[in-house]
């Protein structure tokens, strides 16, 4: 791997996650209350899913920022985490706390990528999701941009297919994959 | 000094041959099933699957009154046959048994999803699928091991707690997409179902 | 020397998969350490699994009931088992295999390690009564409670007596009651016309089920009834 990698606290975590989205974490185990602690200084965390497959090239996270924070009902924290952009991850390492820790190199994702063109059905369709769903109003705060790379990849990540499909186009597909394959679910 | 090597057949192995339906042929079954395992041959797995799955689907029909949920049943065990064939051993055991095993396991993680809502998967802890090992979504790949990076795996059980609490679920069920675009759930999975093998036709024209 | 078995009918049950999760755990731990119903569940398993798929007998209604409907079906089902072929090899990769972990749990300063049954079901906190301590786990099978019983040295549950079953598998440590000594893997399995007051001498962690509050029958212990709902 070439090109400047980052050491980033390591999350697993069985979410998938594009640059763009945002989602609440709970926080109870003593170690992530510590990578907590660590994210700010160190600038942030990374989510990596373990149900990536042992053949892939790379494994990947989502390198998180931390947005929001409070204690949920039960006392347990909560924070709301955004990701900027996906890192591929290499020598992975566990501190004496059961944290791991990883060497992180961005990777480059369509997800990031911006353009005017607005899918109209697509972005219709989550905004009323969004609407209807508290949480995901919370998190967003209404503001839904009307860049189709970015309502494409919220639907990738709330569409119920298997982690394995999504994790191919992390991998090798392209947006224009993505694209059709949430059209051929949302709109017929 | 010579031995008497010849015995008589034993009470059991006459007990256990007389008990082995002669209208299966478990040789073949683990013929298949070790084809699935090494070479991922999907040619094996059809044969598997069609002889299991009508019967699968006889059973799962008698414990659950839903025909989807017979069906899941079916989808449930048959992909676990294609993804943890390599747990099977035929010195251990027959390949109706390993297979009965698998789907007994999914038949009780899904009534107890339906009876208690509870989606913990316990079955796989309760009847282990292979002795003294688990399959674990939350594996770190070998690659990982093999490039002598720590163990993680010592993290698991708490791992498997984050998934349960760790975070909201984004994902959005079945159910509630097929609520939120007012379309009947069948539609929505058959939607599914056409879309990701859809997906896997073009990936595969990609990759050539 | 473990001394108390589940009777044969629970076994098939287990077998068969129709036990509630806390039951079929119970003689999950207990056959964990007894190679003798180890060796009865692989047999009555090896049956089940022979009667469950060898062809089924052809009776006369299915040859009534062949007609252009049932041909239909068929053609219906084959188009759903292909797509579930091609859903199911879509993805090449196989499941990745790890040693089963073990899950330690600490009582009273001394730490136990967990059977494989009870890795992932979620611990409540510990509650302590003098010398009992109980951790509920998070099965939710309504009016079934499983715990986690920890006696320490010298304690025990006062005479009680339940409205349905009360299930204890010894996971570590002896106690005894009027019946005799029970030791590390037994499986007792009692129901509500028993009446018992067992004590630990020294020590032990039970896996308990019971589908209903614990009713103290003697004297003085008729006070605790209300702790009753506590420790089961």
């Amino acid at each position: 791997m070439s090109g400047k990698t980052t050491n980033l606290p390591v999350f697993p975590l069985d979410l998938f996650l594009l640059p763009g989205g945002i989602t609440r974490l709970r926080i109870f185990e003593p170690r992530y209350l510590k990578m907590v602690g660590l994210a700010t200084p160190l600038g942030g965390f990374v989510i990596s899913s373990n149900k990536q497959s042992t053949t892939q090239a790379y494994r990947w996270g989502s390198w998180v920022n931390i947005i929001n924070f409070e204690q949920g009902k039960d006392g347990v924290l909560e924070i709301d985490v955004s990701c900027d952009c996906l890192v591929e991850l290499e020598n992975i390492q566990q501190d004496t706390d059961k944290l791991l820790f990883a060497d992180a190199l961005v990777h480059k994702h369509w997800s990031q990528k911006s353009s005017t063109t607005e899918l109209a059905s697509l972005s219709g369709s989550l905004k009323s999701l969004f609407e209807s769903n508290k949480l995901l109003n919370e998190l967003y705060h209404d503001k839904l941009p009307n860049n189709p790379y970015w309502t494409v990849s919220r639907w990738l990540e709330l569409l119920p297919i298997p982690f394995d499909i999504k994790n191919k186009f992390v991998l090798e597909s392209s947006y224009t994959e993505a694209k059709k394959l949430v059209h051929s679910i949302i709109s017929q | 000094m010579v031995v008497e090597q010849t015995k008589l057949p034993t009470g059991v192995s006459h007990a256990k041959s007389n008990g082995m339906n002669e209208n299966i042929d478990h040789t073949q079954l683990s013929e298949w099933l070790n084809q699935v395992a090494d070479k991922r041959c999907k040619i094996a797995f059809t044969h598997l699957f069609k002889f299991f799955a009508p019967k699968i689907q006889r059973i799962a029909r008698s414990k659950f009154p839903n025909e989807a949920q017979s069906h899941e049943v079916v989808q449930e065990t048959m992909s676990n046959v294609w993804r943890k064939a390599h747990l099977f051993d035929a010195n251990k055991g027959a390949a109706t048994t390993w297979v009965y095993t698998v789907m007994r396991n999914v038949t009780f993680d899904l009534l107890r999803k339906v009876k208690s809502n509870r989606e913990d998967n316990l079955s796989d802890d309760i009847w282990p699928i292979a002795e003294g090992a688990v399959t674990e979504d939350q594996a770190y790949e070998d690659h990982l091991e093999s490039n002598q990076l720590l163990r993680v795996i010592d993290a698991l059980p708490e791992a498997q707690q984050q998934v349960v609490k760790g975070f909201y679920l984004m994902e959005m069920s079945q159910e509630q997409l097929a609520n939120h675009l007012n379309l009947p759930l069948g539609t929505i999975k058959s939607r599914l179902r056409l879309a990701l093998a859809k997906l896997k036709v073009q990936l595969g024209e990609e990759n050539d | 020397m473990i001394k108390h078995h589940p009777k044969f009918e629970l076994l098939q049950s287990y077998v068969n998969g129709e036990l509630p999760a806390s039951l079929a755990i119970g003689i999950s731990i207990h056959a964990d350490m007894c190679p003798e119903c180890q060796h009865s569940i692989a047999q009555l398993t090896e049956q089940v699994a022979e009667h469950s798929f060898e062809e089924a007998p052809v009776r006369l209604d299915d040859l009534k009931s062949d007609s252009f409907t049932s041909f239909s079906d068929d053609i219906a089902e084959d188009d759903l088992f292909e797509s579930m072929i091609s859903n199911i090899t879509f993805n090449d990769d196989a499941d990745v295999v790890t040693e089963a972990l073990k899950r330690e749990v600490v009582f009273r300063d001394k730490t136990y390690e967990l059977p494989t049954a009870l890795s992932r079901i979620e611990l409540g906190k510990a509650a302590n009564i003098g010398k009992l301590s109980r951790s509920r786990l998070q099965l939710n099978e309504d009016e079934i409670h499983s715990s986690l019983l920890h006696i320490n040295p010298g304690g025990g549950v006062p005479a009680h007596t339940h409205k349905g079953f009360e299930l204890t598998v010894l996971l570590d440590g002896s106690f005894t009651d009027s019946r005799g000594e029970y030791n590390k893997g037994d499986f007792i399995l009692l129901d509500g016309t028993f009446t018992h007051n067992p004590v630990s001498q020294n020590g032990c962690l039970c896996y308990t089920v019971a589908n209903d509050a614990l009713h103290f029958t003697q004297g003085i212990n008729k006070l605790l009834n209300p702790i009753g709902s506590f420790i089961y």
